[in-house]
């Protein structure tokens, strides 16, 4: 017999103490002077034996209480592989899970400490002279601790860096691994076990799941495999996920919504307390319930006005798996955005569609939109390096050398709206529209008749305000002139289209398509003074024109989150700084591997957990042995066939040696002070 | 015995005091219960029946005489102006152990209660006191309130004294009395139950009227320790360590055997048997023995 908590038999010298305390008590005893001693010197010899008797098996019971007790706190395990002599050399492999799951904290302690005095009582009882043994950790990237002798394995899984993941575990890689380590550890007489030491979440575990999976690689083997459960169904669990910020890049003053998912993944109806930080304050809470294995929704909208880089931080209360009790994103506030007016006509004399533009974006210093105004000549490439955004408001001339220019502005990330005016023509527009990757580009002439607006799509960011129906007939019921309509052919999001009422006439109002990092806005739905015969109404008008501009902006070169195991593709050599405050440095792709808010070139990204991990709900393992059956593996369930027997006999016999104990404790005490 | 230190004669005073003190309160309380009882005293002895006249006290009809032959018949007594009561204190050191009150002072108490009646019913008496050195004779037989004050300052100067043999002691003792006399001899009877008998059988053989009266501290019956202790025998060096709690029973099994076997075997003799303790009232046990003694006198249809 060998023990999971070996540690735990250090306690076996307790079994002293009843006999230290009896031993204590004969030393106090008090004097007293006394006449008939001759008969209490008879009573003593009538009861000596009889009392000698009882003190005896009180004293056995309560040691051996104590001495079962601590046996079954160190887990006997019948996993037993005695050093005998005459069995064959035998070569245990041991995988552990050191997915983000087993970091729970369950009746049975941490699950992952529990795996590893598993694995170190294992290692313990081999013979380092004849047997072999491998230590696998299935991280993320499942590695190979040690291959070689019991005791190399017993250091490696002593050591003290060897943590639980907070990722999920590679079952392949793993079990790929374990295949080499037979391949070169087993002799030819060798016995070779796995053992397998996992919370069996159902996730992994079901038929078709990646550790299932995994498991039929070792089919063709003469293996023994060994499943040992660790933490299974000890843990309820509720996890936030989802968290997102939108905008991820907020002009200062601007609204942002948080919002997230909470997850309730136990059979009970649960509640938490649910906080929102920024830079560490509290900004919003709200006390959430979430039915049995069910989930809810937060939102909150906030603005900021001091520009940076943030982290916005959920969190609820801490339960049996922290790790995926907060989650944090990235946010981005900048103080404005700056935006090249281009346009032919420069003075603005008339009441034309670039004067209309400029009268909208045109708000004054605290105005999120900054707006210069240049003719097409003037475009160069100092200027739209510091913009974020081009509008070329109704060309009708645009010399060929800035194309190359406009089209590398889009490219790195720049924002371009062209607005097809009274005054665009094909001529000036079509080179450009072709390089920036439309298949057809054409101006079709002015045909000055009035139609009705129609959404295409009701999603796009640039109707935001009308997707509300208390304002989308601003948009769709008021007749609009058209002044020039585009043809136009290629990959591209209609989001308007004009519609006449009395004919089938359609024709694309406005439309966007990527390029590179950047995206273009075309739109034939002008902000020009006459354009929806409504100008006492220009509030529509000018949030369409501001959503529609803030849906062009640059995007950030980072992410604002990302889950544990995505990699993620770096612009340039970045440094970085981990939730464990290390400072890194890397150039070209990474991956993340621990949850938290970390910090890379002055901008946070938060590290989010894998849902999967969060459902802690495992399988019986006492239907792996049919799973592993059916491709000749064959299966030890010692869970099932000796520790949990073997600790509950344990158990019963210490309970009924306290009943034992205690009974015959009442009987003497009655019969003493009868 | 006697000591003679000045702090001593303080002491020897305040006990003589408190000893004549509880002494006549004792008598006071027993008295009053004679006189609602038909209890008679210590030396009233029967003589004859003879027919009542008015004027004779009423106390004296003999009930069942008249029950059965319907005449008013009255018991005469006779003073014996002969008869002696011989006290007889066990001092031993067992006689030392009490918690209120040794068992020792209880024992002087009750002498000098029962000697203050003899008194007043004109008695005379004596006291011998068992020592190590054997059964002395403190103070001769005589009567009187004189004898009485000497009989109350030598048994305030008594003090428990080392191991004694009962049985040889009080055989001795016995031979010096060539007088049939009462002899009330108060001691724990800790001793083995055989001697006591033995002792009493001369007595008895002898035509003594033998009253044992045995001294019992409650501890000693009941035997209520609870705490892990170290007895310390008393009169020997024995030492006995034990768990209160897991011998009482037997502990008091072998008391009681012992009791029982002494009072029958003492009873048997035609003596009278009574057990004091000392957590009881000087008065309701003299009463008590009083009672006993009535009612064996009226056994015997005196």
């Amino acid at each position: 017999m060998n023990f999971i908590f070996g540690s735990f038999l250090w306690l076996l010298p307790l079994a002293a103490v009843p006999i230290i305390i009896h031993l204590l008590q004969r030393q106090r005893y008090v004097q007293v002077k006394f006449a008939a001693t001759d008969f209490l010197r008879k009573a003593i010899q009538r009861v000596r034996r009889r009392v000698l008797l009882q003190d005896l098996l009180l004293l056995l019971l309560r040691t051996l209480a104590v001495v079962l007790m601590v046996l079954a706190l160190a887990r006997p395990s019948a996993h037993s592989q005695l050093l005998d002599d005459s069995r064959a050399p035998q070569l245990e492999i041991v995988i552990l899970d050191a997915s983000m799951s087993m970091q729970q904290h369950g009746s049975d302690g941490y699950a992952f400490g529990t795996a590893r005095n598993i694995a170190k009582n294992i290692f313990s009882n081999l013979d380092d002279n004849r047997d072999r043994a491998a230590l696998i950790v299935a991280w993320r990237h499942a590695k190979s601790l040690s291959q070689g002798t019991p005791h190399q394995a017993l250091l490696a899984i002593t050591a003290n860096g060897l943590g639980c993941g907070d990722a999920d575990a590679n079952w392949l890689d793993a079990v790929q691994i374990a295949e080499e380590a037979i391949g070169e550890l087993a002799l030819e007489n060798s016995e070779v076990r796995l053992t397998v030491i996992s919370d069996f979440q159902d996730n992994e575990w079901l038929d078709g799941g990646e550790a299932a999976t995994a498991m039929q690689l070792l089919g063709d083997r003469n293996v023994v495999i060994d499943y040992q459960t660790v933490g299974a169904g000890q843990t309820s669990n509720v996890a936030v996920h989802h968290s997102t910020v939108a905008p991820q890049v907020v002009v200062k003053g601007g609204e942002v919504v948080f919002s997230c998912e909470v997850r309730n993944y136990t059979s009970r109806p649960q509640q938490r307390l649910l906080q929102l930080f920024i830079g560490g304050k509290v900004i919003a809470e709200k006390d959430i319930e979430i039915k049995a294995r069910g989930r809810e929704s937060f939102e909150h909208m906030f603005t900021l006005n001091e520009v940076g880089s943030r982290k916005v931080e959920v969190a609820i209360a801490a339960d049996g798996l922290h790790a995926d009790d907060q989650q944090s994103v990235g946010l981005e506030v900048v103080a404005e955005w700056t935006t090249i007016l281009c346009s032919n006509n420069s003075d603005f004399g008339n009441a034309d569609v670039s004067s209309n533009f400029l009268s909208y974006l045109n708000l004054g210093d605290q105005a999120p939109l900054r707006p210069i105004v240049l003719g097409p000549h003037q475009l160069s490439t100092s200027a739209l390096n510091e913009a974020q955004l081009l509008i070329l408001s109704d060309l009708s001339s645009l010399p060929s050398g800035k194309i190359k220019l406009i089209e590398s502005f889009v490219a790195a990330g720049g924002g371009l709206l062209v607005v097809v005016g009274p005054q665009s023509t094909t001529t000036a527009l079509q080179p450009l529209m072709l390089q920036l990757g439309l298949k057809q580009f054409e101006i079709a002439g002015a045909q000055q008749r009035d139609a009705l607006l129609t959404i295409d799509d009701t999603e796009h960011p640039a109707l935001k305000l009308f997707s509300d129906s208390q304002w989308q007939a601003l948009l769709t019921e008021v007749p609009h002139r058209t002044f020039q309509q585009f043809d136009v052919e290629g990959d591209y999001q209609l989001i308007l289209s004009f519609s006449a009422t009395d004919s089938d006439y359609k024709s694309a109002a406005l439309i966007q398509f990527d390029y590179n990092k950047g995206k273009v806005a075309v739109s034939a739905a002008a902000p020009y003074a006459r354009w929806n015969r409504m100008p006492e109404v220009p509030g529509g008008t000018m949030a369409l024109i501001y959503d529609l501009l803030f849906s062009l902006v640059p995007q950030p070169e980072l992410p604002s989150k990302l889950n544990v195991t995505e990699r993620l593709d770096l612009p340039r050599a970045v440094a970085i700084t981990s939730p464990a405050r290390r400072s890194l440095r890397y150039t070209s792709q990474l991956s993340l591997g621990m949850l938290g808010a970390y910090t890379i070139d002055g901008h946070s990204i938060g590290v989010h957990s894998l849902e999967r991990e969060s459902d802690l709900r495992s399988i019986d393992i006492s239907a792996l042995p049919a799973y592993s059956d059916a491709h000749d593996a064959t299966v030890a369930n010692t869970q099932q066939q000796s520790n949990a027997p073997l600790a509950a006999t344990l158990l019963y016999v210490l309970l009924a040696c306290l009943v034992c104990e205690s009974l015959l404790s009442f009987a003497i005490d009655k019969r003493r002070t009868a | 015995m006697a000591r003679q230190s000045p702090s001593h004669d303080t002491k020897l005073l305040e006990r003589l005091k408190r000893l004549q003190l509880r002494a006549q309160v004792a008598v006071d309380g027993i008295q009053k219960g004679m006189h609602r009882s038909s209890l008679r005293g210590v030396s009233t002895t029967f003589a004859q029946h003879r027919e009542y006249v008015p004027g004779d006290d009423v106390r004296h009809l003999d009930w069942r005489i008249m029950a059965r032959s319907d005449r008013n018949v009255l018991r005469e007594f006779e003073e014996e102006t002969d008869l002696c009561v011989y006290f007889v204190l066990d001092a031993s050191l067992s006689m030392s152990y009490g918690r209120a009150v040794s068992k020792l002072e209880y024992a002087t108490y009750i002498i000098a209660a029962l000697a203050r009646i003899a008194t007043q019913q004109n008695d005379r008496f004596a006291l011998a006191v068992q020592t190590s050195g054997g059964t002395k004779l403190l103070l001769p037989p005589s009567r009187g309130l004189t004898q009485w004050k000497s009989l109350c300052e030598l048994l305030a100067r008594v003090e428990a004294d080392g191991e004694i043999d009962t049985n040889s002691t009080m055989l001795n003792f016995s031979q010096h009395l060539r007088q049939r006399s009462v002899v009330i001899w108060i001691s724990d009877f800790l001793d083995s139950a055989d001697g006591s008998v033995q002792s009493a059988r001369a007595f008895s053989s002898q035509r003594h009227d033998l009253w044992a009266l045995r001294v019992l501290d409650g501890d000693e019956v009941d035997f209520p320790f609870t705490d892990l202790s170290q007895f310390e025998g008393l009169e020997d060096d024995l030492m006995l360590k034990a768990n209160p709690l897991a011998i009482a029973e037997a502990y008091r099994a072998e008391f009681e055997d012992h009791a029982q076997n002494l009072r029958q075997q003492i009873r048997s003799l035609g003596c009278t048997f009574r057990r004091l303790r000392t957590d009881a009232s000087v008065e309701e046990n003299i009463l008590q023995v009083l009672a006993s003694r009535n009612s064996k006198l009226a056994r015997k249809g005196r």
